[in-house]
């Protein structure tokens, strides 16, 4: 990604991919994404927490939009506050006067950008209801209170992600919305592609990383004790990194990934004599 | 002449009166009349006459003496002769018949005391003589066992035996004469310098419970005889201490318990006696809880363990003798002692875990295995054998129930953990999936020629390759090493980080194992080749015989190594050429003896691996010592392929197609049990063979029972940690009859809490009548349809505006006006003029529990203040019939009634009321008896329907049993806990006070009970949980305010307006 000297703020529409974010395809992921993008469909990623969908939202947006002059991407992290107005935008006061802000999918719909609502269970309801129109052949953003309507261009697209794990009564997709869209289903990758995943993205050997793989295929392998979401690919990162550090694995895979998955003092003795069975002291 | 005379004259004053007598009389001076003087013969008759006339029937005692005075005089002199007749003259003025006796006995007692104790010894007579014939009789029986005694007690202590037996007389005689008689029997097993200690104890033993010292005199000297002197002495002093302390019951344990002494050695006994009377100084009781607990103890922890242990139960109770229950501690009845056991043992617990183990192994292998004691295994008897090792069936790992080969906790945890990491990697690592197929290796090595090899016996995979082989034994035993040393390879290579564990185990495992250059040589070579696995065994001797051959099958156990993907195929074919290389080695001892065989078997000239070797091996297994195979490294326990793969067989053909067939027939199994190479079924009889046969297929088929059964439970284990996470799920919770739960229970003694303690069973109540809840319903329409309306006020407003928001679904107009005159005038105010509507739910879980004891069978007695008005008639005089008419059937009507009756109607009304507003409420009943069967009865379940089911079983609303009340109330706890609902409420309907079998210290205790439930409904409040009681006991208030502290309680005085009040109060609890 580019501008990592950070520090100077830029306008969402300035953003831009750079580099191409690091990526391996598991299935037909990439596949299907392209044919959803040229054919207007919208998108929905299904999956566990750090399994790589925010990763190949990125992915895919810097393959797609490589000539795009403005930001291929607009990202909205979803909150329960989260309310229609967040996203479509708002009057703010200036001056006496006020002053229409667009929201982020008003600007992705203006600028034709890729729009991800990221965790979009967790919004209001509204929201979603908000969507529909954008989803559908209409391809429509109506803002109300402009009595704006606006026509997305051909390069909109509107992804969600979430996360079937949290799955509850109150936190689920209405079936209208789910309607609308593509699924993607994203699990954790196989043992050697998550063992180079996290060899690159941590900066550990590659044998490092496949005990790191190693060890996720035995946590998950206690799904069912509570752990509903086994170990994420990136907390293997994150132990990889600190590794990388000079962080002794035992050490760091204790504090990555027993304690960061479970507060059960029970399980994470379990979770821990695994990591002592493949890591040396 | 003259003298004779003289004595003929002193001898006519006295003559004897029986004829034995006096033909002794006559012996006697006729034989001593030379030895002894006149004035002796006189002084001697003068005795004898003295006697006589002593007392009225004191002829009896001078017979007896001059019966005896022929043997007194020669045994001892004339001067002793005399001064037993003086001393029998006294005993005369007491009872000739005891004189009598003591005359006759006493030349026999005198060979245990001096002559001049013979006073002491007539004095402790007299103090005990009675005049009764009894008295009399127990002394003559005392006198007549004196000498025995005397054998192993001096003079001085026998007043005390002489007290015992008339104390016991005078509660039965027999008794005593039976206690004398076998006393010397006694004695002589108690050390001597403990005697007296003895004695004092079994004198205590005669006062405070003498019908059992007969029973106790046969059990503790056999116990004693045991234990070395110091370890007696201190046994006596402890037990003397309960005796006088604690009375019978306690002494009769602590005899019982120290029985076990017999079984222990003499260090392990004076360890005990010394904590026993350590604990004894301070608490006897205690220290019979100690000795009833610390054999079992010492089966399990070493002594050092427990000595810290004890150490520091002792320092507590000398530290805060007020604060500490000494009982339960040592009794490891409290969560505190338990601790501190587990802390300062060494040894590592399968109990504690298991559950550990379980979850490390399921994500280790990914499959849900379940980690069990290995007895569990063996008492199948199936074939596994061994209790102290591990062992898996393809389904369960078994580990022993504690390891203690280490001298750290830690270290023997990470043996459990190597023993379970191996058990697991056979199945990971495909132990288990070996398929027969016949090739060229085989074709070559194996010794037995089969017509048609792929009809090879045996119905397993294993032992299809097993049967190629005419030593099957040696064949599975090589299987088994190369199989070990190939998962410990790969254990190594995947899971590097318990390869430190794994070396410190091997290293053990090789310091127990001997040279193994003392053995015949095939052995010798086997068990090399083990050491060698173990790590050991890297410089072979090379002038030892056949180190080319250990060196070959060294090379061969290391193609393990080289092979990539190693598999079991690969460790078949290692051990197939191992074996025939020790095939071609004699279990021979000296080099002589293999020239010999070598001559004798000249004939093949080179013995070389390859060629056809069957002659060679037949000669040599002639000359061969009857080869023992090796014990193998414990870590790697019992592995037995063929019957794991039988009983997966028998589980698939059995889950599969047709449950009603078991997968197995009789004849297969036949087959199995000849071709395994776990039995030596060789040496059966055709009749022992069936019956063996017979057996081992029922034990199979229930172990294939059990696991599906096993299965069943697991699931309902995942169930109830579903039920944890708050999840429940209806359908399988109804299906179960009767569930198991346990819970501690609080000894407000020792402040602590007994661990699982209590056990509830949850059970489903069975139907009762249909009609009985539409009879109450009409019976109390008027009530219920009052407690609706009146609950239809809980019911809450539907929104609730939240004003003063910085963000919000509406503007609040008032507060944005002010917002910007604020603005416009310089300040900077807030922007909170937003506002939200808020939903607020009514969220209310209840719980009402319902006391079932069987005192709530009682009728329910009528105000006598109430019942006076009854009798005030002031009605018009006409009337007055048709008054007492309708006032005698009221009264008949509500005498009918019971405590549960009223009970059930109040929950009849509570839940009609209830279901009105949807707040969430459960029913339940408990009652039972002892710690072991509290029951605990669900009639609804918090989120089950009111239905027809329900009524019936509010109709079968019974009185049962006791009261416990704490597990009850901690067991609606947790049914509280799983619902989600915000506010908690458990409501307790009870008749009286709590009360059950050892709720308490004895029946009549009642502060035991009462802590127990305090603290119950105190975690209850703790948890979030409102508890309240309501009790129809009158004389409740002494009790529930000891109880209920500032927990809410009532009681209600006139029973018939429980249903209303419990109405009322429910809105007063939950509106909070």
């Amino acid at each position: 990604m580019s501008k990592k000297n950070t520090g100077n703020s830029i306008s969402v529409e300035e953003f831009k991919l750079d580099d191409e974010p690091f990526y391996i395809p598991i299935n037909n992921e990439v596949k299907i994404f392209e044919e959803a993008y040229n054919s207007k469909i919208p998108v929905i990623l299904k999956g566990p927490t750090g399994s790589g969908k925010t990763r190949f939202i990125e992915f895919m947006a810097w393959k797609l939009k490589k000539e795009s002059p403005t930001s291929p991407l607009i990202t909205v992290a979803c909150h329960e506050d989260l309310t229609a107005s967040d996203l479509v935008g708002r009057y703010l006061i200036e001056d006496q006067t006020t002053k229409w802000i667009d929201g982020p999918i008003t600007r992705a719909a203006r600028i034709g950008a890729i729009c991800y609502l990221d965790e979009i269970v967790e919004a209001r309801k509204d929201t979603t209801v908000l969507i529909h129109p954008l989803t559908d052949y209409r391809r429509l953003l109506p803002i109300e209170k402009k009595g704006e309507l606006i026509e997305a261009p051909d390069g909109f697209m509107l992804v969600l992600s979430y996360n079937p794990g949290y799955q509850s009564i109150t936190k689920d997709l209405k079936q209208s919305t789910r309607q609308r869209f593509v699924s993607i289903e994203f699990d954790y990758p196989p043992e050697e592609t998550e063992a180079k995943i996290i060899a690159k993205e941590s900066g550990c050997s590659l044998k490092m990383a496949t005990s790191l793989a190693l060890l996720a295929i035995k946590v998950r392998n206690l799904r069912e004790y509570g752990l509903s979401e086994g170990v994420s690919t990136r907390l293997l990162i994150y132990a990889g990194s600190l590794i990388n550090k000079g962080v002794k694995p035992i050490e760091a895979c204790i504090s990555t990934i027993v304690w960061s998955l479970t507060d059960e003092r029970e399980l994470q003795d379990s979770i821990e004599e695994l990591v002592r069975s493949i890591f040396t002291e | 002449m003259n003298s004779f005379s003289k004595k003929n004259n002193t001898e006519n004053n006295y003559s004897p009166t029986s004829e034995i007598a006096k033909i002794a009389f006559h012996e006697f001076i006729e034989t001593h009349n030379k030895q002894l003087s006149d004035t002796e013969i006189n002084y001697y008759i003068k005795t004898c006459k003295e006697i006589t006339d002593s007392s009225l029937r004191a002829w009896e005692a001078s017979d007896s003496y001059v019966k005896e005075s022929t043997k007194l005089i020669q045994s001892f002199d004339f001067e002793t002769l005399i001064y037993i007749g003086n001393t029998a003259k006294k005993l005369c003025t007491f009872s000739p018949m005891i004189a009598s006796s003591y005359i006759t006995n006493s030349s026999l007692i005198l060979g245990s005391i001096a002559k001049n104790d013979l006073d002491r010894y007539t004095n402790i007579l007299t103090k005990t003589a009675g005049s009764s014939w009894k008295d009399i009789a127990l002394t003559n029986a005392f006198i007549s066992v004196t000498f025995e005694l005397l054998k192993w007690i001096p003079l001085i202590h026998l007043k005390h035996v002489s007290l015992i037996s008339k104390n016991l007389s005078e509660k039965s005689h027999d008794l005593a004469i039976t206690f004398l008689e076998n006393f010397d029997n006694s004695l002589s097993q108690v050390h001597q310098p403990s005697r007296i200690k003895f004695i004092k104890l079994v004198n205590e033993l005669s006062i405070v419970s003498w019908p059992d010292v007969a029973r106790v005199l046969e059990t503790l000297p056999a116990t004693l005889h045991a234990t070395s002197n110091m370890t007696t002495k201190s046994f006596l002093i402890a037990g003397y201490q309960i005796l006088k302390n604690d009375g019978r019951k306690a002494f009769e344990e602590y005899n019982n318990a120290i029985s076990e002494l017999i079984n222990f050695n003499h260090l392990d006994q004076n360890w005990i006696a010394n904590f026993a009377l350590k604990i004894n100084k301070l608490d006897s009781n205690s220290s019979v809880t100690f000795l009833q607990q610390i054999f079992a103890l010492l089966k399990i922890y070493s002594k050092k363990d427990l000595t810290k242990w004890l150490n520091e139960g002792l320092q507590y109770m000398q530290n805060n003798p007020k604060n500490f229950d000494a009982n339960a501690y040592f009794n490891l009845e409290s969560t505190f002692s338990i601790q501190s056991l587990y802390r300062h043992a060494n040894l590592e617990l399968l109990a504690n875990k298991k559950d550990l183990l379980t979850k490390y192994c399921k994500g280790l292998s990914g499959i849900n295995i379940n980690i069990l004691d290995i007895k569990e295994l063996i008492d199948r008897q199936i074939g596994w054998q061994v209790p102290y090792i591990a062992a898996t069936d393809g389904e369960h790992v078994y580990l022993p129930n504690k390891i203690n080969i280490f001298n750290t906790k830690h270290d023997n945890f990470l043996a459990y953990k190597v023993y379970s990491t191996h058990q697991v990697s056979r199945i990971e690592f495909g132990s288990y999936s070996y398929k027969f197929e016949y090739n060229k290796l085989l074709e070559k090595n194996s010794d037995v020629r089969l017509e048609h090899v792929n009809e090879s016996p045996g119905i397993t995979e294993i032992q299809k390759l097993f049967a190629l082989f005419s030593d099957k034994k040696l064949i599975s035993y090589l299987f088994n090493v190369v199989e070990d040393y190939r998962i410990d390879y790969l254990v190594n290579i995947k899971y590097p980080g318990i390869s430190n564990a794994y070396n410190m185990i091997k290293k053990f495992e090789l310091s127990k194992r001997a040279s193994p250059f003392n053995l015949p040589y095939r052995e010798m070579i086997i068990e090399s080749i083990i050491q060698y696995t173990l790590g050991g065994m890297r410089n072979f001797n090379e002038d030892s015989p056949y180190v080319d051959e250990y060196i070959q099958a060294i090379n061969l156990l290391n193609n393990i190594r080289k092979v990539d993907g190693v598999d079991v195929n690969s460790s078949v074919e290692i051990s197939v050429q191992i074996y025939y290389i020790l095939k071609n080695i004699p279990n021979i001892h000296s080099i002589y003896e293999i020239d010999h065989v070598k001559k004798d078997s000249n004939k093949s000239e080179s013995v070389s691996l390859l060629t056809d070797g069957d002659d060679t091996t037949n000669i040599n297994l002639e000359n061969n010592q009857e080869i023992e195979l090796p014990n193998l490294p414990e870590h790697l326990g019992e592995f037995k392929p063929d019957l794991v793969e039988l009983i997966t067989y028998a589980k698939n053909q059995k889950n599969g197609i047709d449950s009603d067939v078991s997968g197995i027939d009789q004849k297969q199994l036949e087959e199995f049990l000849k071709q395994t190479t776990e039995l030596n079924v060789s040496e059966l009889s055709e009749g022992e063979f069936s019956e063996y046969s017979n057996l081992f297929t029922n034990n199979l088929m229930d172990l294939s029972n059990t696991n599906f059964e096993k299965q069943k439970k697991s699931e309902a284990d995942l169930d109830s940690q579903d039920l944890h996470n708050g999840l429940i799920s209806r359908s399988k919770y109804t299906n179960e009859k009767t569930r198991e739960f346990f819970y501690d229970e609080w000894n407000f003694r020792s402040r602590d809490y007994k661990p699982a303690w209590c056990r509830v069973l949850e059970k489903e109540l069975d139907f009762g009548e249909v009609d009985y809840y539409d009879q109450i319903l009409s019976e109390h329409s008027k009530l219920i349809k009052e407690t609706k309306r009146k609950f239809e006020y809980l019911k809450p407003e539907s929104m609730h505006k939240e004003k003063r928001l910085e963000d919000g679904d509406e503007i609040d107009l008032d507060r944005l006006v002010d917002f910007y005159a604020e603005k416009l005038a310089g300040y900077s105010p807030l922007a909170d003029f937003y506002s939200k509507r808020n939903k607020i739910e009514r969220d209310v879980a209840v719980a009402l529990l319902l006391d079932m004891s069987a005192s709530t069978d009682e009728i329910i007695e009528k105000d006598v203040s109430s019942s006076s008005q009854y009798n005030q008639y002031s009605g018009a005089p006409g009337t007055y019939f048709r008054w007492l008419a309708s006032r005698n059937s009221e009264k008949s009507f509500n005498t009918n009634k019971r405590i549960i009756d009223i009970e059930k109607e109040s929950a009849i009304v509570l839940s009609e009321a209830l279901d009105s507003i949807g707040d969430n409420y459960g029913l339940y009943g408990f009652s039972g008896y002892g710690r072991e069967n509290v029951e605990f009865f669900v009639i609804k379940d918090i989120g089950e329907k009111l239905d027809k089911n329900v009524h019936r079983k509010i109709a079968n609303i019974q009185p049962v049993r006791s009261t416990r009340m704490g597990p009850a109330i901690r067991h609606t706890i947790q049914k509280l806990e799983l619902s989600s609902s915000r506010v908690k409420i458990m409501i307790m309907l009870s008749d009286g006070r709590p009360q059950d079998h050892e709720y308490g210290k004895d029946r009549t205790e009642k502060a035991y009970a009462i802590h127990d439930t305090r603290q119950a409904l105190l975690e209850a409040k703790h948890k979030g949980i409102t508890p309240f009681l309501l009790t129809v006991d009158k004389d409740g208030h002494d009790y529930l305010q000891e109880m209920c502290d500032d927990i809410g309680y009532e009681i209600v005085s006139d029973i018939d307006s429980l249903p209303e009040r419990l109405t009322n109060l429910y809105k007063k609890i939950s509106v909070k």
